[in-house]
């Protein structure tokens, strides 16, 4: 069992929490250097905190709130000190902004590195970065983290598929990262090039930036016969590596000794107890340009397992798969689903592709919700009957699962839209009126 | 064993003209031709002269297409004579999946495509009741 940081990776509980209550003192401190926080936090008094859950007594901090300190409102240190900035993919308002110091740089590569190793990877690894470069987070940070590992680091970014199949082939990578629409896409490409996508020397996928289910993981794994790891981050956190999976994939080891994890009711912001699904929120706790303090992802997850060691010997708490954002959330006649429960079930469907679409329109006073989906062409066997069988079972699966009876269509493989980056998956009319 | 060509296809307007113009460049003579369809989607099969050809060209078009194993079974062209030899398949324990016919030849013969659940049997069964199997050279 390999190790980036074995000392940090495997500090027993106690001693880790004593090193949260230390860093969240610290990272108090540090905020109230900003206008803002010296504001929010002026009647905190963090030299009684004593234990992790003390965290409580300080305040949320929002995404608008970032946006409302663009640009430089939450940057703790002098100008010159910051060697990097980074931008959140939203698409919507002000971007937020996120800076980093030379130190950051090297704590969040780190993070990165153990989240690498954890995997079975090594430097002796081709390692493919099929991701956005730039802005995103994605691209550098798994490039510093590889790099510090020690592996052979190809920046693909994302797209040209034809040339990044070129590429595994003759740099023999062995180890990708890519979101999981688009390296779903890329077995496709590699199929109608003639290819069989386990003739490739692949043997580890990390696999991110898009929510995805546990069925559609086993598909990737299946399809190319490799090993494939979730990883979780978002910009605000400096970018992957906040948490990943060990090779028992059982959930992802969030690293707390840099970051706090709090799980509250999105609506109340109440803590949950341990194991209910909530909201994931984080308090950095060695960042030094851009602190945040409970930090409100809007991702949705539960603790796995609180403090029982791992199999792997590491002591960070688990969480699970990431079930989508707050804002994924659909209301369907009434009834809350997310998006990936319906991709859950597609994918148990081996009679279905990997792209799929949910509609949602109004019909007079109703809301109807459509599901389309791709067949894949292997499975076809031009029975007209077996189709509308299948269709029916899925309608049945899904139904089962959100309780929203859908109408399940299907359209011809390549034929739905599909992007390179994230997936546009759910398309919702009703507000249109 | 003759082969029909399945394709899957979406119903929308100029579908139909997409799939029949993959056969027509490839030079791929139909035979006969089977729709079947609801509203949203619907399956075209299709006898060719050439099935391999008809199929390679339709994988190249990105068509969604599956290659069949079929009887095609010569009838008399008068009353009963369907009836009857589905009969006898049935009488046996042949699931038909599927059929359909067209009338062939000068002697405006009736030859039937069937798609069933054991085609050797299927097979044996007829041949042992004096039906003539049609082998893709003679169609
Ligand atoms: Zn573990």
């Amino acid at each position: 069992m390999a190790f980036w940081d074995e000392n940090a990776e495997t500090l027993p509980r106690d001693k880790l929490e004593e090193l949260q209550v230390k860093r969240l003192k610290d990272t108090v401190a540090r905020c109230r250097k900003t206008i803002f926080y010296g504001n929010r936090l002026k009647d905190v008094d963090e030299s009684r905190f004593s234990k992790p859950e003390d965290v409580a007594l300080l305040p949320f901090t929002t995404k608008n709130d970032l946006r409302m300190n663009y640009d430089f409102g939450l940057v703790t240190v002098p100008r010159d000190e910051i060697v990097r900035m980074h931008s959140s993919s939203g698409t919507t308002g002000k971007a937020t902004v996120i800076f980093h110091t030379r130190r950051d740089i090297e704590t969040w590569s780190d993070l990165v590195a153990r989240c690498i190793v954890m995997t079975g990877a090594n430097k002796a690894d081709v390692f493919q970065n099929i991701i956005s470069y730039g802005m995103f987070t994605g691209g550098l940070g798994l490039h510093y983290g590889a790099e510090k590992v020690g592996m052979l680091t190809i920046p693909s970014g994302v797209g040209n598929t034809k040339r990044q199949i070129q590429l595994m082939k003759d740099f023999n990578t062995t180890v990708f990262h890519a979101t999981p629409s688009y390296i779903l896409y890329v077995s496709e490409v590699m199929v109608q090039e003639g290819y069989d996508p386990k003739e490739f020397d692949l043997r580890i996928g990390f696999v991110g930036a898009e929510p995805h289910s546990e069925q559609t993981r086993q598909r990737i794994e299946d399809i190319y016969d490799i090993g494939a790891f979730n990883s979780y981050g978002m910009s605000e956190l400096n970018g992957p590596g906040v948490a990943f999976e060990c090779e028992e994939k059982n959930g992802m080891h969030f690293w707390e000794d840099q970051y706090l994890l709090e799980v509250v009711d999105p609506r109340t912001g109440e803590k949950l107890a341990p194991g209910e699904e909530g909201e994931l929120v984080v308090t950095t706790l060695g960042r030094e340009a851009m602190p945040i303090i409970r930090y409100r992802t809007g991702d949705l997850a539960r603790i796995v397992d609180d403090g029982d060691k791992c199999a792997c010997g590491r002591t960070h708490v688990r969480i699970s798969r990431i079930k989508g954002r707050c804002d994924d959330m659909l209301i369907v006649r009434g009834v809350n689903l997310y998006p990936s429960q319906i991709e859950d079930v597609l994918m148990s469907f081996p009679e279905v592709a990997t792209n799929y679409q949910i509609l949602m329109e109004r019909e007079g006073a109703l809301d109807s919700l459509t599901v389309k989906v791709e067949l894949y062409p292997k499975m076809f066997d031009g029975d007209l009957r077996k189709l509308k069988k299948l269709e029916s079972d899925i309608t049945k699966s899904i139904q089962e699962e959100i309780v929203v009876r859908p109408k399940v269509e299907f359209h011809e493989p390549g034929s739905l839209p599909r992007t390179e980056g994230k997936a546009v998956r759910v398309i919702d009319t009703r507000g249109e009126m | 064993m003759v082969k029909q060509i399945n394709v899957f296809s979406e119903d929308q307007p100029g579908k139909l003209d997409r799939i029949t113009g993959v056969l027509a460049d490839a030079n791929v003579n139909i035979l006969a031709v089977k729709i079947s369809s609801d509203e949203e989607y619907g399956v075209f099969q299709f006898l060719v002269d050439d099935p391999e050809k008809g199929f390679r060209a339709f994988k190249q078009a990105g068509i969604t297409v599956s290659l069949k194993d079929v009887l095609t079974v010569g009838v008399e062209n008068k009353p009963g004579s369907l009836h009857h030899m589905l009969d006898t398949l049935r009488k046996d324990n042949i699931d038909i999946e599927d059929c359909h016919g067209f009338v062939a030849g000068r002697e405006k013969k009736g030859i039937i495509v069937l798609e069933v659940s054991d085609p050797a049997a299927a097979r044996r069964i007829l041949e042992q009741h004096g039906y003539s199997l049609i082998g893709s050279s003679e169609l």
